[in-house]
């Protein structure tokens, strides 16, 4: 029964006589293929027995590749192959590879797979299938390899062993090393003797002082384009990788190189979600920014106007301008730092309707600049319970300043009460007679740097409120009707939770 | 001497324009929203207006498009104050105000406000 070779660079087969020791043949591409074989019908390959490369006269052991892979020499020449039938498929070669899998391997497979559907970003996917392979293939160090964004290196992109933290990150070029090899051509290596094969790379043990004896290295794909390498080194034990090994390999990367590409789907797609985000951010920002250097570039200027003229009322029109923007500027600092982190709310027991009163006393003479009403209707019922009064205050003191601005007409009303909600819970609620809100301003109300106010407002007000609240274990709710008013309702739990 | 509307909801950024185009003897007026600026730029005929782009329920690319469509309004020079970057694309459907009023303001300056550049952009449009 004659042998069948198959050619590295076309993947066209040819039959080798049995009987011929060394064969060499002109594939249709042109490739020369010089092949020395064992005597006879294919055997078990003996121990310490050698098979001689036609080609540059280097010597393999064949026990390494008993069962019927093709193996090229390091000058490129193909050897040691078996006899196998001629249109046997690589399918079904690895079918019945699959066939003598050990229990303990088809678990771990399965597991794998389990492990690969449930990570979430790349790294932890790769450590989860070198960690198992490294297991299954019985290792000393295993590591993955992802092709660089330009696609001219490779990268150790995770590795297990003890040298993984000094191989981590290195590059080598796809000329470079097994791993090149294997990424270059799209075929799988396994190298029992490193020393004997020029592929090999030795600069990284150098640099790792580290001494690989064996090496296995499959490609990793995704949709017919190779993506990297994983590699296996040093077997455990003297036998050195089987074609066992591969076939396990094999099965490990097929369904890694995909889960490798969902994941870094996923990973794009948050990155530019997030980078949206920030962008929006900083927009706003930046709107913000130049709205408050507005005011404090024209106070100043009519302050040293002011001055010029000898004009005291536009230097004091000026300086309260300027005093104005920097208040502004620093609620802006904190509503940003406030939504910027989660805190835990400061819990002092206080009086809630001693918080409405004062707000009220301050917010008075804003409201009568605008011709508003503002009333204070505390619950007397209501007894002191734990919250964080400073961060309320804040919350209420913005509430009420949109409501003054939400009354543009003579006869604005606003009224701040306190009720005790439930047993649990404590209101505290601003309403006013004002220009009420359209379904589609309340569905935006919560975004940052959304603002009805114009060049007014920083649209984040209402976005710290609800924070502050929700930090509390509370909520802010809103009801709202255009030409009516509004109501916005602030829900606090009067426990402390444990 | 000329008479300017100045258009914002902020009564800080109306006083600063204010002061210094006093300062170069203008008639300033001002209005404190969109719909009132519409109001006096019919009734009053200035001879410039200063508008400001962010302002609450009408904001000023709105109140520019209908300064524009408006016969009495129409030729009155407008420059617009605006602390948005990107001045095309808002408030109109994603088309470019060119596209969406059939002419673009007569100047834009940037906030915050430079005073040197709002005199002779005023100086520039007045002429």
């Amino acid at each position: 029964m004659p042998t069948v070779v198959q050619c590295p660079e076309c993947q066209a087969r040819h039959a080798v006589p049995d009987t011929a020791r060394r064969v060499n043949l002109l594939c249709g591409c042109a490739r020369a293929l010089a092949v020395a074989r064992r005597d006879g019908p294919p055997q078990p390959a003996r121990e310490g027995a050698v098979t001689e490369c036609g080609g540059c006269g280097r010597s393999y052991d064949p026990a390494a590749f008993r069962d019927a892979t093709d193996v090229l020499c390091t000058c490129g020449n193909l050897l040691a192959i078996t006899a196998r039938q001629s249109g046997e498929s690589a399918g079904r070669r690895r079918e019945d590879r699959a066939r003598s899998l050990s229990e303990g391997e088809l678990n771990a497979l399965i597991d794998l797979c389990g492990m690969m559907n449930a990570a979430v970003d790349t790294e932890t996917l790769l450590r989860t299938i070198l960690s198992l392979s490294a297991r299954i293939l019985r290792a000393e160090g295993t590591s993955i390899l992802l092709l660089s964004d330009s696609g001219d290196e490779l990268v150790f992109y995770v590795v297990t062993g003890k040298k993984a933290q000094d191989l981590h990150e290195q590059r080598l070029d796809l000329n470079e090393g097994i791993a090149g090899w294997v990424v270059r051509t799209g075929r799988s290596a396994v190298v029992n003797d490193t020393a004997a094969d020029e592929r090999f790379a030795k600069r990284f043990d150098d640099h790792t002082r580290f001494r690989t004896d064996s090496i296995l290295c499959v490609p990793l794909r995704t949709q017919e384009k190779v993506i990297g390498a994983l590699e296996a080194v040093n077997k455990q034990g003297d036998a050195g990788f089987s074609e066992h090994d591969l076939a396990l390999a094999e099965a490990i990367a097929g369904q890694a190189g995909e889960a490798v590409h969902r994941a870094r789907l996923v990973e794009q797609n948050v990155r530019s979600q997030r980078l949206a985000a920030v962008g929006e951010t900083v927009a706003g920002l930046a709107h913000c920014i130049k709205n408050i250097l507005n005011g404090l570039q024209g106070g100043a200027y009519m302050v040293n106007s002011g001055i010029k003229k000898e004009r005291p009322e536009t230097l004091d029109k000026g300086w309260r301008m300027v005093e104005r923007n920097i208040e502004r500027v620093s609620n802006l600092a904190l509503d940003m730092l406030n939504l910027s982190k989660d805190r835990e709310p400061v819990l002092e027991t206080a009086d809630v309707n001693e918080l409405i009163r004062d707000v009220a006393e301050l917010m008075r003479e804003r409201a009568a600049s605008c011709r508003v009403t503002l009333r204070s209707e505390p619950d007397a019922a209501l007894q002191p319970f734990p919250f964080d009064a400073r961060a309320m205050h804040r919350c209420v003191m913005n509430l009420v300043g949109n409501a003054i601005d939400a009354c543009e007409e003579a006869g604005g009303e606003v009224v701040i009460r306190t009720t005790a909600g439930g047993a649990d819970t404590a209101d505290l609620s601003v309403t006013d007679n004002g220009c009420g809100m359209s379904p589609e301003t309340q569905k935006k109300l919560f975004a940052s740097f959304f603002s009805t106010k114009g060049s007014r407002g920083t649209g984040l007000g209402l976005a710290v409120t609800r924070k502050i609240l929700r930090e509390h274990g509370g909520d802010l709710f809103v009801r709202s009707e255009e030409g009516v008013g509004s109501t916005f309702t602030c829900r606090l739990p009067r426990r402390i939770r444990s | 001497m000329s008479k300017i509307l100045v258009v914002d909801d902020e009564p800080d950024a109306i006083a600063f324009v204010r002061t210094v185009l006093e300062e170069n003897d203008h008639e300033v007026l001002s209005a404190p929203d969109g719909e009132s600026g519409i109001t006096q730029a019919q009734s009053e005929h200035p001879d410039l207006i200063v508008l400001d782009v962010q302002m609450p329920k009408k904001d000023g690319f709105h109140v520019f498009g209908e300064l524009r469509r408006n016969e009495q309004t129409r030729n009155i020079p407008v420059l617009m104050l605006t602390a948005i970057a990107d001045r095309t694309g808002i408030g109109f459907d994603g088309k470019s105000m060119a596209e969406y009023i059939g002419s673009e303001p007569d100047a834009y300056i940037d906030k915050p406000v430079d005073p040197d550049k709002l005199r002779e952009t005023v100086a520039r449009l007045l002429s």
